[in-house]
């Protein structure tokens, strides 16, 4: 029951460039269990979607070990791999419009992983329609075609057809940013009522801390390739040990007229974005971290457990337990 | 003396009424958020108050004045004078909407040559030292670079720079930190606040994120179907309850502090080449009354004076007044 | 403004209010574009595959009697048995310029002596101009036979004194339409034979649309021509163009070395000269100049045409596989010749028409210039570009000769684009792509 059904050991993604060999995901140890919702939180440049998309077998790693369901998966997948694995774990794609054949109707979209398990026609259809209407949509919309609906109904039609193969993870890539307010409200929900009912696991990929403080059990932020913190959400959320965590939570605007966050004229220099080469030693973070040492930029960091039953990478982990204290 | 007064705004482009009664204003120095989602008409207003629509666009406002001139009939001549001098924008995608083939600092730069007559030498001195002053690491180096070689928040910071080298009165910002991270929205809100503090321009920021308007408005109007439905102070809007679809939408948001239930606001907004007969939001909203589907409620409604909500709940002869519910 | 309290009521709203999907109505395949092209298009093959069939004159059937005519109905001709030299009857003394017999073979003129006058000339005219015209003949006697190329027209006869050039009788002669007995043996209009019993007249086929400078029928002409012309506009590029998708599609999907390989032959299938192959195809299929030139035309059109599209659809399968409903369809374990079938041909399929769309005319022109120049189809065998060919020679006098074929080429060129056109924006349209 609470056996992991994806285990990462040290995986790597690396993309030559001019630079030299780009780190896009740097040696990630993760475990996701079966039914938790694991969320995945960063700026761009972090990883986190190219680590989702290894997970789902669309990206090829570089090196380490993906387990799925414990069974070690090849670095290509083949098509039988894909489809023996469409259902153990499935995507919900950030743009819907993409995601979606704008020459198949929606009920053909629907269907389509049904039909490739084999599920005979009539009941692959009445598989379809339940599901169209479990989202929320009309029976008519499913004679419809992509560019017919809105946004957020698309990404409904991505989410039914993420969950109609049952898998037993669910890699959510950034689902609801490109939507409105008052509609990510309506697919945040959705997800969270299908994610409870079916006990499907789920990883769910955002930059917007609320949402991901709204729906996930665990946590876990990724800075520039690497996991630096990682524990249950309201723990790390409360209390987050790794400075970076620390300042993308001071950063997060949460609409609170009393307490300004925003004070005139704090920014350091702003010198661009360095991207993480592979032969990269030493913290990652140490360039912009405000407790760095020179001890800091000599090796690379690793997981350590907290004192709020967390793990944070940083070399002066003691050091910021202490301030945690005496604040 | 208000240094912009609209009032009923009206922009139609062809069949669609993209606008249908905007009204505002905005005191010397203040902060103005225009909030609304996808479709509401907020970028539509902003481009026509530098009349930036194209051609086709029918524009006509009963009263629009700034800094005492009435804008209704400009030349177009006159407009230029005025767009870059004493009306600036900046925009939501600084990656288009900079020149890729001109240098930072020639960009920078232009507005002065235009507007002010300096010398190339002197125009280029000056936007080496505002990008100094807007905490960009070698700004000497950095003004010979092209807009390729910058990241998303630098671009943001030198098209910020670019909007406010003639000193403008008003300072348009449209979505200004929409596609940036968490922690380089706070930088740029950091020196947008900066910026109004030393030099006194007005802003008008248009935005879709409630956390962004309690950091650094003054004042908010929120639009919904192309019209404003709730005027006031931030403190107003934000404590007080006024409009529904005000209140919905922060219902919408998941809070931090508080991870409530969201509460999604059903449905999509109404079309508007078909505008609807009643209230725009009738549809959507759980206060509806028998009355606003078939009356648009543009009776003049205030609870204070500067806090004005465009609601039949206000109108006098409802029994139970919100206006005595404080949040 | 009255308004009663009960207005104020609450409501709660029914879901069915909320969730609907405004219903887009799907756009029509046939819109007038498509319509009229695709009529245009039917036209033309119904043209040159049935028109032979209707219309039954042989394209290389010579009618030396009209060259280069206009227009003409069909019409009876009067059948001339003999028209050897001739004498008027003695018997009757004429007192003016008295016509025999005037038709197109011959015109016999008789007029009365005249004191005084020991020679007399003839001059012949086209009866609206001014002048005298030409001098055909001088002559001591009072009659003549005029069989100097008549053609159907109102001719002025004047006969002057020959030494004094003092005008004497004038006349205006229109000549009936006739043919010899000869030239009707030679046509086959009438069985050689000794037979005495031959027809007065003659039936001759009509010719709408003229003669050209052989007198071959030009409607016939454009039918036979039609038929090379379009068989090599759409035969060739279907094949060249299948040929080209099918290869750019396998390089797109397979990727990595393959895809390398494949585009650098196609850099150097580019490369090759396309009029230089066509010459040396022909010298290698050994036809000679005056043998029939499609085959090595179509070879050389098949072989250097294609990696026009094989790049474009390269191009659009690359775009296509990092697309995220490819990617969604992986995922669900879709079979990859699904992937291709149901996800990736149907949003290729567009680009493909218009690859067509606009490899029709192309070859369609480039088989009428090689005619034109004489690399192309040889006499018999004729296409439009080989009538243009033969119309400039009288383009001066006779521009219809050269116009028509031309007016052909350029209809079929318009209606060949505007129905790819059209095809690609209805299923554009269909998808939801804007038309730009």
């Amino acid at each position: 029951m609470s056996g992991a059904i994806v285990q990462l050991r040290e995986l790597r993604c690396h993309f030559a460039n001019s630079e030299g060999l780009l780190a896009a995901v740097d040696g990630v140890n993760l475990d996701i269990k079966a039914g938790e919702v694991l969320g995945l939180v960063g700026e761009s440049g972090s990883g986190k979607s190219t680590l989702g998309r290894i997970i789902a077998g669309l990206q090829p790693r570089s090196a380490g070990d993906l387990i799925i369901g414990g069974q070690t998966m090849p670095r290509h997948y083949s098509r039988r791999q894909f489809k023996a694995m469409s259902t153990q774990v499935q995507m919900v794609f950030q743009d819907s419009y993409a995601s979606l054949n704008p020459r198949m109707t929606i009920l053909a979209s629907l269907q389509e992983p049904l039909w490739s398990q084999g599920v005979a026609g009539t009941v692959a259809r009445d598989k379809a329609c339940y599901w169209l209407e479990r989202v929320g949509l009309p029976q008519s919309a499913g004679e419809r075609y992509p560019h017919e609906l809105s946004g957020g109904q698309r990404q409904r039609i991505g989410i039914a057809r993420a969950f109609i193969a049952e898998p037993k993870l669910v890699i959510c890539d950034e689902p609801v940013s490109a939507l409105d307010v008052s509609v990510q409200a309506q697919i945040i929900n959705l997800l969270q009522e299908l994610q409870t009912e079916h006990n499907t696991a789920m990883l769910f990929i955002a930059h917007d801390l609320a949402v991901v403080r709204f729906l996930a059990t665990r946590t876990a932020v990724m800075y520039l390739g690497e996991i630096v913190e990682l524990g249950p959400t309201p723990a790390l959320f409360e209390g987050p040990r790794h400075p970076y965590t620390a300042r993308l939570l001071a950063a997060h605007l949460d609409g609170n007229i009393k307490a300004r966050k925003v004070i005139a004229g704090n920014t350091g220099k702003a010198a661009g974005h360095k991207a993480p080469l592979a032969t990269d030693s030493g913290c990652r973070f140490a360039p912009r971290c405000p407790m760095a040492e020179p001890a800091c930029g000599a090796n690379p960091p690793w997981l350590r457990a907290t004192k709020v039953d967390t793990e944070a990478a940083c070399h002066r982990l003691a050091d910021v337990e202490i301030l945690k204290l005496r604040k | 003396m208000k240094l912009l007064e609209l009032d009923n705004l009206q922009v139609s482009i062809g069949p669609v009424q993209a606008v249908r009664d905007v009204s505002l204003s905005l005191a010397p120095g203040e902060c103005r958020a225009l909030v609304g989602e996808s479709g509401c008409g907020k970028s539509v207003t902003a481009m026509s108050l530098l009349n930036l629509m194209p051609p086709a666009a029918q524009t006509n406002a009963a009263r629009w004045d700034f800094a005492g001139r009435d804008m209704r009939q400009l030349s177009e001549r006159e407009w230029r004078r005025i767009r870059g001098n004493e009306i600036a924008m900046i925009f939501q995608n600084p990656m288009t909407a900079l020149d890729p083939t001109q240098t930072i600092g020639s960009q920078i730069a232009e507005p002065l040559r235009i507007h002010k007559g300096l010398s190339k030498r002197e125009a280029r001195m000056r936007a080496i030292a505002l990008l100094e002053r807007l905490a960009i690491a070698n700004p000497a180096q950095r003004a010979a670079q092209y807009p390729f070689e910058f990241s998303g928040g630098m671009l943001q910071r030198a098209m910020i720079a670019m909007a406010v080298v003639c000193e403008p009165q008003l300072l348009i910002a449209d979505e200004p930190t929409t596609a940036l991270d968490v922690t380089v929205q706070a930088e740029v809100l950091s020196i947008l606040r900066e910026l109004r503090e030393s030099s006194g321009t007005a802003m008008l920021f248009i935005t879709h994120d409630l956390g962004v308007v309690a950091e650094i408005a003054d004042s908010v109007s929120v639009m919904y179907a192309g019209q404003t439905v709730e005027t006031g102070s931030l403190q107003d809007v934000f404590s007080r309850k006024a409009h529904p679809y005000t209140q919905a939408l922060k219902r919408a948001v998941p809070n931090m502090e508080n991870p409530h239930r969201l509460e999604a606001i059903a449905g999509t907004p109404p079309d508007l080449r078909h505008p609807p007969t009643g209230c725009g939001f009738a549809a959507r909203c759980c206060e509806r009354m028998a009355i606003c589907d078939q009356l648009p409620p543009n009776f003049p409604c205030e609870s204070t004076a500067a806090h004005q909500a465009r609601c039949w709940l206000w109108h006098p002869e409802h029994p139970a007044r919100w206006r005595e519910n404080e949040q | 403004m009255a308004m009663s309290v009960f207005r104020f009521a609450r409501r709660t709203w029914a879901s069915e209010d909320l969730e609907h999907i405004a219903p887009v109505p799907l756009p029509k395949m046939a819109t007038p574009a498509v319509v009229l092209s695709s009529l245009v298009v039917i036209a033309l093959l119904l043209f040159v595959s049935i028109g032979p069939l209707v219309w039954r004159q042989d394209p290389s059937q010579q009618w030396l009697s009209q060259i280069s005519a206009g227009p003409s109905a069909p019409h009876s001709v009067r059948l001339i048995r003999d028209n050897g030299p001739w004498q008027p009857p003695v018997s009757e003394p004429v007192q003016s310029l008295v016509v025999h017999d005037a038709n197109t073979e011959f015109v016999r003129l008789q007029w009365p002596q005249i004191e005084g006058v020991k020679r007399y000339r003839v001059y012949r005219a086209s009866a609206h101009k001014a002048g005298l015209g030409l001098a055909i003949a001088e002559t001591d006697k009072s009659y003549y036979q005029d069989q100097l190329q008549l053609s159907y027209q109102i001719y002025r006869y004047t006969i002057a004194d020959a030494d004094s050039g003092l005008l004497l009788l004038a006349r205006e002669v229109r000549p009936e339409a006739a043919i010899s007995l000869f030239e009707a043996q030679l046509q086959g209009l009438v069985p050689v034979g000794k037979s005495s019993r031959h027809a007065k007249w003659l039936e001759m086929p009509g010719h709408p649309l003229g003669t050209d400078a052989l007198g071959r029928d030009i409607l016939a002409r454009l039918m036979a021509g039609g038929r090379t012309s379009l068989f090599v506009g759409v035969v060739a590029p279907l094949l060249y163009i299948s040929f080209g998708c099918i290869f750019g599609a396998i390089a797109g999907l397979a990727g990595g070395w393959v895809d390398q390989v494949a585009m650098r032959f196609v850099d150097f299938v580019v490369a090759l000269p396309f009029l230089l192959f066509m010459i040396l195809f022909r010298v290698a299929f050994g036809i000679g100049p005056g043998e029939n030139g499609i085959m090595p035309l179509i070879v050389a059109m098949l072989m250097l045409s294609w990696p026009g599209s094989a790049r474009l659809i390269r191009g659009q399968v690359l775009a296509l596989r990092g697309q995220a409903f490819v990617e969604a369809a992986k995922l669900a374990g879709v079979s990859t010749s699904r992937v291709i079938l149901r996800h990736m041909l149907p949003n290729v399929l567009p680009m493909i028409l218009v690859a067509f769309s606009f490899a029709i005319p192309q070859a369609i022109f480039t088989e009428a210039f090689l005619s034109f120049i004489g690399m192309g189809v040889s006499p018999p065998t004729t296409s439009w570009g080989a009538l243009c060919n033969d119309g400039i020679k009288t383009l001066l006098s006779h521009p219809r000769q050269l116009l028509l074929p031309a007016l052909f080429i350029s209809v079929s060129v318009l209606a060949f684009n505007l129905l790819g056109d059209a095809l690609r924006d209805a299923t554009d349209r269909r998808a939801g792509v804007a038309k730009a």
